[in-house]
């Protein structure tokens, strides 16, 4: 061995030392990201909505609203003249806050960086992003579910969601989701962490006169497993079904009664 | 009238429990405006396929018109795979050369389809189709 050949061997030889020293600590580093994350703001889990929740279109105090009290004309004019087989949800188009809705299990998975929600409905998932990151262009980045942030404020996880691309549906109602709409969700575990509680505060100025609110209850089912949910396999009530002049319960001539 | 072409019978459901019927089946896929749910009816006929498909399963059945005679395909609406197999369905819960009787809640517009409630089979057992969802918590407790 020559005075050359022996260094390059010892080069070698620490060059894999220190791979594998830095790999062990980025793989540490991984799993601490996951397990890191405080017991009461853990929100992992599969979550099924309650019975208990307060849906529809409320007030800050979670009272019902009558649509005169919350919509405006435009707003009015539109939910009194929709067309379900026209329903982006019809069409297996998926929107926030409908989706949080049920009845379908939504598999919370969490780290540090970032809460997913993977919702049976549809078979679709929500990124929340809780690395510090802010919102990207509103003009340049749309999307059906919008982008989502948050952050913790004690035991409370604050989602703030923005860049909706105004095709979705608030409801059935016909109520689009539009480019200026503003979402606040409050995410908090209650009832020893069986249940969460999800506070949604939806704004929409296009479309509504006042924001609206609902207090959502779901319960941790983590014997059920999410599960397979292809909405194009079967559906039959869209406009397009109709078109094909394939059966379907939905004509595109009905409208929903006032 | 529909109740002339098929015979059917009006059921007479009491307020509330239509009403959990109602609230039960008002959540999903899509509105189910088009459905009549304020008069149930019930038909009679052999189910030609059981379609086990998302967002909702179908059941295609003949059903025949008294009136003339006529077989008449019927295409009845029912909850989602993801639903039932909660509630212990399998794809096999109801099977093609079946005599059964449904009951529905007919389309407003008369043609012959609906939303399933409940399915009577040739030995008289009943099953209920429309199903709590995945929302309802009754086996949970008092929550």
């Amino acid at each position: 061995m020559n005075r050359y050949t022996g260094t390059k061997s010892w080069t070698i030889f620490f060059v894999v030392l220190l791979f594998h020293f830095v790999n062990s600590e980025s793989t540490a580093a991984a799993e601490n990201n996951i397990t890191a994350v405080p017991p009461g703001q853990n929100l992992s889990g599969l979550w099924v909505i309650s019975n208990r929740s307060l849906r529809g279109y409320r007030d800050e105090n979670f009272e019902q609203l009558e649509p005169e009290e919350y919509l405006t004309e435009r707003g009015l004019e539109i939910t009194e003249t929709v067309r379900p087989a026209l329903d982006p949800a019809a069409m297996c188009l998926p929107s926030i806050p409908r989706h949080l809705g049920g009845p379908y299990p939504i598999h919370f998975m969490q780290n540090q960086d970032q809460l997913v929600q993977l919702f049976e409905y549809d078979n679709v998932f929500r990124v929340i992003y809780t690395d510090g990151r802010m919102h990207p262009d509103t003009v340049e980045d749309q999307r059906f579910m919008g982008h989502a942030i948050a952050h913790w404020e004690n035991d409370t996880l604050v989602v703030d969601t923005q860049n909706f691309n105004g095709k979705a549906w608030l409801a059935a109602n016909g109520l689009p989701v539009s480019q200026e709409a503003h979402l606040t969700e409050w995410y908090r575990l209650i009832e020893n962490g069986e249940t969460l509680e999800v506070i949604v505060k939806y704004e929409d100025n296009e479309y509504l006169q006042r924001p609206i609110w609902r207090k959502l209850f779901f319960n941790l089912k983590n014997e059920w497993y999410i599960r397979e949910y292809l909405c194009a396999e079967g559906n039959r009530d869209n406009v397009f079904n109709q078109q094909s002049g394939l059966p379907g319960s939905l004509r595109l001539e009905d409208v929903l009664p006032n | 009238m529909l109740n002339l072409r098929f015979m059917i019978k009006v059921l007479a459901l009491s307020f509330s429990a239509l009403s959990i019927l109602i609230s039960s089946i008002a959540q999903g896929h899509h509105s189910f405006e088009m459905f009549d749910r304020d008069n149930p009816i019930q038909i009679t006929g052999e189910i030609k396929e059981f379609q086990w498909v998302n967002p909702h399963t179908w059941i295609q059945i003949m059903v025949n018109e008294p009136a003339t005679g006529e077989l008449v395909e019927w295409s009845i609406e029912g909850r989602s795979p993801n639903v039932l197999v909660r509630r212990g369905w399998t794809r096999n819960t109801v099977q093609p050369g079946e005599q059964v009787t449904l009951t529905i809640y007919p389309l407003r517009n008369g043609d012959p389809g609906g939303a399933i409630i409940t399915i009577e089979k040739a030995d008289g057992s009943i099953i209920n189709a429309d199903t709590p969802t995945a929302v309802d918590t009754d086996e949970e407790g008092p929550r």
